[in-house]
């Protein structure tokens, strides 16, 4: 007997269709007389290619005696088992499988039309609970249906959907009509037939499709003339949807690079530098709460979902007292808060993701619910490419969130939101690395009496990153990193002084630090599971600031924030010999800090200062200094950021970071071109950079302060921007000319980098332009296109090499001596309206788009390695050598 | 370090590099300026007996890639000295091309001294060195050897664990921080298997060997090789690529220091399986010189990927004169040296296989014997039928054995 060939055939069974050429049209001929069942099977595979897979207990008893004379199998099998529990399933060309059915159990071909069986009956259990789950959707853009309702008509009982459309139901097996409906839908029933747990998804369809044209509407610039703020940017998803993107995934992250003063280190790479900071110097907020990795696919997308933001605010300088704990930026990315009136909804469908969100309003409008959702289906794209290893590959994510507000009466109101993003990839069967964020979050608004605010907010979040190596299987590893915050703030806002703006308040961060653990993979490796030891510590810091208008053409913002930090056991720390290179041999203590105590510690004042001069109606000056503290740091040893980068808190030697910065403004209005136009001047001073040694290894190394070298860093820069926001010609042109520099000095030559002198940083790129425009052709029909030009970044090359007491050296040039050619791109985006002046509910628009229009081949990354005999020839990568075409539907509606 | 996963990381972004309308292509950089006129400086003077050598070549520059293959072109014609702190100049003569050599009766370093180096080439560039001081002599206070299992990480990235002898140097601890590089040379005796083949050829067997590794055919030749046949050799040989380098804390209690100088395997070693000999050398060296080390040891493990780490320029201490960008590489070391030799015997070592045996090609040999041919033994390659004709070993037993 095979009874071990039917979980093998019960996978199958389930996925393989019936095939015309399959065993069941073998044509049996051949009389038989009183044959026990299974002697007969066994003739018929010895004279047909036929083979039957069953348990021997089950055909016990039964016998036959037929003559058949050509008769199909199937017909042979039906008749035979006509009466009896057992059915013939095929399989392939050449097997059956005969299964007992169990009680009550219908086959398919006498399943009324319409009805859904749910669950196995080979699974059911009787007086046993079944549980449908499923998801109520909306048939017109597949989103969930929150609220909708699940009713069974015979029990006449039912639930509602949760989020997502979500929905869970318990019932004894049996048939049952099921009624799905909700508010502006079509009602649909099924009918079912449920023998164990399974799935049920329905679409709802909206009963008519009139719905209102959805305005989203972009908020006054912080950046702009009229405000006291300086250097920093506003976008909303308007501008952010329009903007030609990559494979028409629009981004948030991505969009905000055409600004002046941001970039990256090239195509699609993960890192944001911002005035000549590092990529690990952002300070990146999610609806308020700060994430460690806020990339998709190393950097390809940003972790947020542009569905569900309202704006993103990025500040690169005079940075408000209020934000704290980065050195080079904040980018605060706001979601739809608005408690709207009606549902509303918009998504999207590319070539690599799907995204939607829909906003509904509950509690009869004093309250709203958001939700968004994106995935990507880049693995079925990547079997599509002729290339075994990366079909064998995959690479694919997902994020989710929500928000939930409510306005309690007219002074208390309520949020709570939640993040979840995942990225899953798997190159060639030899290594996957999985790393994703989730987040909670609550607060909490208070206004009394028009002269005073409060807000108070809590969340945490959790950040992992999962690497694991299987290529060997003896040494098949995990490597798992990762970081967890906690985060309490409270802010009050009082403006019952006339000409007066005072905000203070406080804010907490608690962080457990997971600086590494590596596990075997499975129980076939050898590799000895090791851990470092988690690093904790707590952030905290003060604020007040005030914003006062000194006469007419003067206001002045002045704000203060002090900032603490502080270590928490348990905790091993190396101390080192003083005066010696720090290396594993010149070790002298380890320091224990038990668990609890407190210990280390770091504080300062942070000075924040804003002036704005109004010389006139158009021209006005703005002026501002701000120091910034930073107490954690990313190491990485890499030229771009990976999800493997490492979050380590100050302490033992890792002294916190120090940022200075002034800048200066002109600012000036031509309102009969509708033009807006910015100089901005900066220069920023950066103490105790780290920086890695050549060569040094961050991952898993408990003594990382031995591969450290401190230095310092400056930048400076001039932005000029001309933007025109409205018109049927918008769009902005921003120039940015910057240096940023570090300096690495030592007693020790070695030990120096370049001689002690300045030199570029990794992503120092004087010359960066771009342009982004948008007309509108006719009121359907509009064509954006945008170019980009910047300066190739600094490359170090080996220029010779030479032996040494027999050991052959590279002659390495100076640091980052050289560059790689100039970066140039030209996007070009078509978007059609699709809607009809009937249906102003339902919008719908196609944006057809080309990422590098002129095919130019952009070096990313140059590179050196072995070949043959040479033993390093250098390498360009071109991520994208040639013009990109991408289609993308977009939606939204109202209802 | 861990080379492996580095790659494996690349092979990750590979897949976004893979995406259809992303490409590879070959990148051939341009150089500012003549990377071709970089001097360099291999040489070193110590405490110990001359003569000293200093090496003097230009720096092979990057053409369409680097490659060790080239041959560095020699400096010659150079003028060569050696300038101390009292005042004494020491004249290197050029021996073979771009190799200059101090006279060993004439010039011998001291410690406590300051040297400089001068080199003037033919074409009126002048190269000094920074003048430092020769380290003080750092004696090993013991040398000696202890059976343990240590843990080594393979070139593939991967930790085993192996046996074997764990070499040692003590050291008195200083008042200031030490800095000590650590060289070797090795020689264990060989017994020469052919020799007892030889011995039946001597006895009147007929012995044949097979005219190719794995030829079970016969048809091979009579005794094919010589009429001397020693029973042992002693292979003698200092690894291609070594470095240990070490820094020691200063210890006001003063203990010694144990330093781990080499380890040799029992296990598919041939080393140990009779009696062995190694000869340390330790140097005291400066901080710079440490650090100089240090950054070699970290280019040697860069694996080229350009998610590695770029690794960054190892500067010399010799400068051209009224040049301010670095036209020199490599570097002209001062050290004070200090030797000691230690002889394991095959009697030391737990656990030791009885013998070694080689692993590669086996050529048959064959005994004429009355009836039938005897299969004997496999050797491989001539050398194990004669010892002698193997790279680094004779047949003269070394005078401290």
């Amino acid at each position: 007997m095979r009874s071990s060939a039917f979980i093998f055939l019960f996978v199958f069974l389930a996925v393989t269709p019936a095939r015309t050429q399959d065993a069941r049209n073998i044509r049996i001929s051949g009389s038989w007389l009183e044959v026990p069942l299974d002697g007969f099977l066994l003739d018929l595979e010895q004279r047909y290619p036929v083979r039957f897979y069953f348990e021997k207990e089950w055909v016990e008893g039964l016998s036959i005696t037929a003559e058949f004379t050509g008769e199909r199998l199937e017909n042979v099998l039906d008749n035979l088992f006509s009466g009896s529990r057992l059915r013939a399933v095929y399989f392939n060309s050449h097997a059956v499988a005969l299964m007992p059915a169990p009680e009550g159990f219908i086959p398919d071909d006498m399943l009324q039309g319409g009805q859904i069986r749910i669950g196995s009956p080979f699974r059911m259990e009787e007086n046993k609970p079944a549980a449908i789950t499923g998801n109520v959707l909306d048939g017109s853009n597949g989103e969930g249906i929150v609220g909708a309702n699940v009713r069974i008509r015979e029990l006449n009982r039912g639930t509602a959907s949760g989020p997502g459309g979500a929905f869970r139901l318990e019932l004894e097996p049996g048939i049952y009509t099921v009624a799905f409906s909700s508010i502006g839908y079509q009602e649909v029933e099924k009918e079912i037939l449920l023998y164990s747990d399974g799935r049920l998804d329905v679409e709802l369809f909206e009963k008519t499709m009139a719905i209102e044209q959805v305005d989203i509407i972009g908020s006054e610039n912080p950046g702009d003339f009229g405000t006291l703020q300086m250097s920093a940017s506003r976008l909303s998803l308007e501008k952010i949807n329009r903007i030609p993107a990559f494979l028409g995934e629009s981004d948030v992250v991505k969009s905000i690079l055409l600004l002046p003063g941001i970039s990256s280190m090239g195509e699609s790479a993960a890192g944001v530098y911002v005035r000549g900071g590092d990529a690990g110097q952002n300070l990146f907020l999610l609806d308020e709460v700060p994430l460690f990795n806020f990339t998709h696919m190393f950097g390809f997308f940003s972790a947020v979902n542009p569905e569900v933001v309202k704006d993103i605010t990025v500040y690169k300088g005079g940075i408000p007292a209020f934000y704290g704990g980065r050195l080079s930026s904040v980018m605060d990315v706001r979601l739809k808060d608005e408690a709207v009136e009606k549902i509303r909804g918009s998504g999207s469908l590319g070539m690599i993701t799907a995204k939607g969100a829909l906003q509904v309003p509950v509690l009869k409008h004093t309250g709203y619910f958001l939700l968004g959702a994106r995935t990507s289906y880049s693995d079925w794209f990547l079997r599509q490419i002729p290339n075994l290893e990366l079909q064998n590959s995959g690479a694919s994510f997902h994020d989710f969130n929500a928000r939930f507000g409510i306005q309690l009466n007219r002074k208390h109101s309520l949020a709570l939101s939640g993040f979840s993003g995942r990225d899953d990839f798997l190159f060639d069967k030899q290594a996957r690395q999985i790393f994703g964020s989730q987040y909670g979050n609550a607060s909490y608004d208070f206004v009394s009496n028009r002269n005073l605010s409060l807000h108070i907010n809590g969340n945490t979040g959790q950040y992992r990153s999962e690497l694991s190596e299987f290529n060997d299987t003896l040494h098949a590893s995990t490597l798992k990193t990762g970081a967890d915050h906690y985060k309490l703030s409270a802010g009050i806002t009082y403006y019952r002084v006339p000409g007066h703006d005072i905000k203070g308040g406080f804010e907490g961060i608690f962080y457990v630090f997971r600086t590494g653990e590596r596990i075997p993979y499975n129980i076939s490796s050898i590799i000895e599971s090791e851990s470092l030891q988690d690093e904790r510590c707590l952030e905290s810091a003060f604020y007040l600031s005030d914003e006062v208008r000194l006469g007419a053409s003067v206001s002045v913002s002045a704000g203060i924030r002090y900032s603490l930090f502080s270590n928490l056991g348990p905790r091993e720390e190396y101390e080192y010999y003083q005066g010696l290179p720090r290396s594993p041999e010149t070790i002298t203590d380890t320091v224990y800090h038990p668990a609890g105590k407190w210990f280390g510690g770091y504080g300062g004042l942070e000075p924040r200062l804003s002036a704005r001069f109004e010389l006139n109606k158009r021209n006005s000056l703005k002026i501002s200094y701000n120091r910034m503290k930073q107490y954690i740091h990313l190491f990485s040893n890499t030229t771009t950021v990976t999800p493997t980068d490492i979050w380590k808190p100050s302490g033992g030697s890792i002294e916190p970071q120090t940022g200075d910065q002034l800048a200066l403004g002109y600012y000036r209005l031509f309102p009969k071109l509708q033009l807006e136009t910015s100089a901005e001047v900066y220069y920023k001073y950066i103490h105790h950079l780290m920086d890695f040694r050549g060569g040094a290894e961050v991952l898993m190394n408990p003594a990382l302060e031995t591969e450290l070298l401190a230095g310092c860093g400056r930048a400076y820069g001039l932005e000029l921007y001309l933007k025109k926001a409205r018109g049927r010609l918008n769009g902005w042109i921003s120039y940015t000319y910057s240096r940023s520099e570090r300096r690495v000095s030592d007693p020790v030559q070695q030990e120096e980098i370049n001689r002690g002198q300045f030199y570029p940083a990794d992503y120092d790129k004087p010359h960066d332009l771009s342009v982004y425009l948008n007309y509108r052709l006719t009121s359907r029909l509009s064509v954006s296109a945008g170019y980009l030009l910047s300066t190739g970044r600094p490359l170090t090359l080996p220029e010779g090499s030479y032996e040494i007491d027999r050991l052959p050296v590279i002659h390495y040039s100076d640091k980052n001596q050289y560059r790689i050619p100039d970066y140039r791109r030209c996007d070009a985006g078509l978007t059609l309206d699709l809607n009809l002046k009937k249906n102003r509910k339902w919008y719908s628009s196609l944006t057809f788009s080309v990422y590098n229009l002129f095919g130019r081949k952009n070096p990313y990354s140059v590179f050196f390695r072995n070949e043959n005999n040479v033993v390093l020839k250098g390498y360009q990568v071109m991520i994208i050598n040639q013009a990109v075409p991408s289609l993308t539907y977009n939606f939204r509606f109202n209802q | 370090m861990n080379g492996g996963r580095m790659n494996r990381m690349t092979k990750i972004v590979l897949i976004l590099m893979a995406f259809p309308w992303g490409c590879i292509e070959p990148f051939e950089p341009e150089f500012s300026g003549d990377i071709s006129r970089v001097l360099v400086v291999d040489g070193e003077i110590t405490t110990g007996t001359g003569p000293y050598e200093i090496r003097l070549s230009w720096i092979r520059p990057y053409e369409s890639g680097i490659s060790y293959e080239r041959e560095a072109v020699a400096v010659e014609g150079a003028v060569v000295r050696v300038l101390d702190s009292e005042g004494n100049t020491y004249l290197f003569n050029e021996n073979l091309p771009g190799e200059y050599g101090s006279d060993s009766s004439a010039f011998r370093a001291e410690p406590g001294l300051t040297y400089q180096l001068l080199v003037d080439t033919q074409y009126g560039r002048r190269f000094e060195s920074v003048p430092e001081e020769m380290p003080r002599v750092v004696p090993i206070s013991v040398l000696y050897a202890s059976y343990e299992e240590v843990t080594l990480t393979g070139v593939d990235g991967i930790q085993r664990t192996s046996d074997g002898m764990q070499v040692y140097a003590d050291v008195n601890s200083q008042e200031g921080p030490l800095y000590l590089r650590y060289e070797y040379k090795e020689t264990y005796e060989i017994t020469n298997w052919g020799s007892f083949f030889y011995r039946l050829y001597l006895e009147g067997y007929a012995i044949y060997v097979s005219r190719q590794p794995h030829d079970s055919t016969f048809g091979g030749a009579r005794w094919p090789y010589a009429t001397d046949i020693p029973d042992f050799c002693w292979k003698t040989f200092s690894p291609p690529r070594y470095l240990n380098y070490q820094a020691v804390a200063p210890r006001s209690d003063g203990r010694t220091i144990t330093i781990p100088v080499h380890f040799i395997p029992v296990q598919n070693d041939p080393r140990l399986t009779r009696k062995y000999a190694i000869l340390v050398r330790q140097y005291a060296i400066s901080r710079q010189t440490y650090e100089f080390w240090r950054r070699v040891e970290l280019q040697g493990d860069y694996t080229g990927s350009f998610y590695d780490p770029v690794p960054s320029r190892i500067y010399s201490n010799v400068y051209e004169v009224d040049r301010e960008e670095p036209m020199a590489a490599g570097y002209f070391f001062l050290s004070s040296v200090s030797t000691e030799r230690l002889i394991i015997n095959r009697e030391d070592v737990p656990d030791i296989p009885f013998y070694y045996h080689p692993q590669c090609q086996f050529y048959d040999v064959y005994a004429d014997v009355p009836g039938d041919w005897l299969k004997l033994y496999s050797m491989n390659t001539e050398c194990c039928f004669d010892c002698r004709v193997c790279a680094d070993q004779t047949a003269e037993k070394p005078d401290y054995w």
